[in-house]
């Protein structure tokens, strides 16, 4: 193939083929010197990010996943092993890209040797990207994988016609008759009468498997394969979650879909609930039922990487979206003291989803405030009672295992779970935030150090 | 003012620029279970307590 590339005359760099200007590198060629070689299982997608600009995603033989630009894209295929990197920057100059040998292979050593897609080409410096761990970063203290993908895939297969456009109008239509039953029909003090946790506790979970399944299906439906359903401790909270990173390469409006198909599912699973509590009147449905809702607007909450973080991502299309936000923010605070500081260019978006990200940026650094403040709260009344609670837990706890009452000890062992980990959770956020801005404080301080004794 | 040597290092800064690949998230679509009713039973079961000592206390002794 013969790919050479060009300057737009607006001056922004594009890249186009050329086979024209491939013919008249003869005039240019050095001898073959630099021959890298991309590795057999790259695969390049395209990548949807809802303008017209065109991206690609290259995905590595180790399943990660990288954005890269079309530009970007060609060189990577020109590197076969046959093509010499001097023929490469020969083809850019050709286009009127002003770029030596020695800074293309730098350049690629710095930002491409960490990340294994080549035969023969390692980081070269400590200033390269470090190498990649061999597992993708997953923000768990412990984690499990429950559900193997080709289980998830067979048992997702047969529910792919919930997503049929009858069976979401449907479904939709239930989940508001079932909310009337539950909080018109019904009124909340069903929970006066105590229902037995542990059984809540089942149902709940049930629930949360069934929201998982939900984005698996959504995968499938689209013509993707759903990776694993897993359980683990979000600092120390226990979470389900279902590995949908396949989903970067599908449309901007089906990455969407995945995205609310975890809540759509567990609202199905609301209106179940709903019919039991009505037909029983049992309170433990009731309880299922609040709590199910309570889980789904946490989970709309974009200011944790749950499913509504995502679902912003992809609307906006921004992906890494709150370090985007964060940078964008710093920027435009240093701007203000610095007239000459640059801001990072956002990619091309309308007015309206700019604001949408400007008030994500301002909402997720606030919330992140409040978190703080209402863990610091917690940690502080639950100090103050420790002395009370968990010699209290553990006098009941006797007491059930003297009168070999099994639910109630298991009642109890899930409390003394969370009567550890909420405060354990709220603790370790406060670390993570206060030492963060410690860090970044002691930087500054030998930046400023470093250029006052130059 | 503009010189070409400028020109050209904006140029550049702009190709290489865009040639820096950008990591994906590894997307875990998560769903965290908060338990109200786990930290409701750590107080009640301390409430119980509490109440359990009370009415001890209030208890008139016994005569014998």
């Amino acid at each position: 193939m013969n790919a050479s590339f060009s300057k737009a005359n607006d001056g922004q760099v594009v890249s186009r083929d050329l086979s024209a200007a491939g013919d008249r590198l003869s005039d240019f060629e050095q001898p073959a010197q630099v021959y890298l070689k991309l590795k057999e299982g790259c695969k390049f997608f395209p990548y949807d990010n809802g303008n017209e600009s065109r991206e690609f995603i290259v995905l590595t033989p180790d399943n990660r996943q990288f954005k890269i630009s079309p530009l970007a894209k060609q060189i990577l295929e020109r590197l076969d092993g046959r093509t010499s990197l001097d023929r490469v920057v020969c083809e850019l100059q050709a286009g009127g890209m002003p770029i030596s040998l020695g800074q293309l292979r730098e350049f690629l050593e710095k930002q491409y040797g960490g990340l294994g897609i080549f035969d023969n080409l390692a980081a070269s410096d400590n200033q390269a990207r470090p190498a990649l761990p061999a597992k993708p970063r997953v923000p768990f203290f412990l984690h499990w994988d429950l559900i193997p993908k080709r289980y998830v895939a067979a048992i997702a297969s047969p529910l792919r016609f919930l997503y049929s456009r009858p069976a979401v109008i449907s479904g939709v239509a239930l989940i508001f008759v079932a909310h009337y039953l539950v909080y018109i029909e019904h009124p909340a003090q069903k929970l006066a009468a105590r229902p037995g946790s542990l059984w809540v506790l089942l149902l709940c979970f049930a629930s949360i498997l069934f929201h998982e399944f939900g984005h698996a299906t959504a995968v499938s439906k689209f013509g993707g394969s759903p990776g694993r359903i897993g359980f683990g401790l979000y600092v120390l909270l226990p979470s389900f979650y279902a590995d949908v990173s396949e989903v970067w390469r599908f449309k901007r409006r089906q990455r969407m879909v995945v995205d609310l198909g975890g809540i759509y599912f567990q609202l199905l699973s609301f209106v179940l609930f709903a019919l039991l509590a009505a037909t029983t009147d049992a309170p433990e449905y009731f309880a299922v039922c609040y709590f199910i809702d309570f889980m789904v607007l946490l989970n709309l909450n974009p200011a944790f990487h749950f499913d509504g973080y995502w679902l912003l991502v992809d609307y906006l299309a921004i992906p890494n979206l709150y370090r985007v936000s964060l940078s964008y923010m710093k920027d435009k605070i240093k701007r203000v003291f610095n007239r000459s500081h640059e801001v990072a260019p956002l990619p091309a978006m309308r007015k309206h989803m700019y604001w949408l990200f400007i008030f994500y940026a301002l909402l997720s650094n606030a919330f992140l405030f409040v978190i703080i403040w209402i863990s610091y709260r917690y940690v502080g009344s639950m100090a103050t009672q420790i002395h009370l609670v968990y010699p209290a837990i553990y006098q009941s706890m006797v007491e059930a295992i003297r009168a070999h009452e099994v639910l109630r000890i298991m009642h109890l062992i899930v409390t003394i779970f969370f009567a550890l980990a909420f405060p354990l959770t709220a603790l370790l956020g406060i670390y993570r935030y206060l030492s963060g801005w410690l860090r970044y404080g002691l930087e500054k301080l030998h930046s400023y150090r470093a250029v006052n004794h130059a | 003012m503009n010189s070409p040597v400028k020109d050209k290092l904006v140029l550049m800064n702009q190709l290489l620029a865009e040639l820096v690949p950008q990591e994906l998230e590894a997307r875990l679509e998560l769903q965290v279970f908060v338990d109200p009713m786990g930290a409701m039973s750590a107080l009640d079961t301390n409430n119980n307590n509490n109440n359990n000592n009370n009415n001890n206390n209030n208890q008139e002794p016994i005569l014998e």
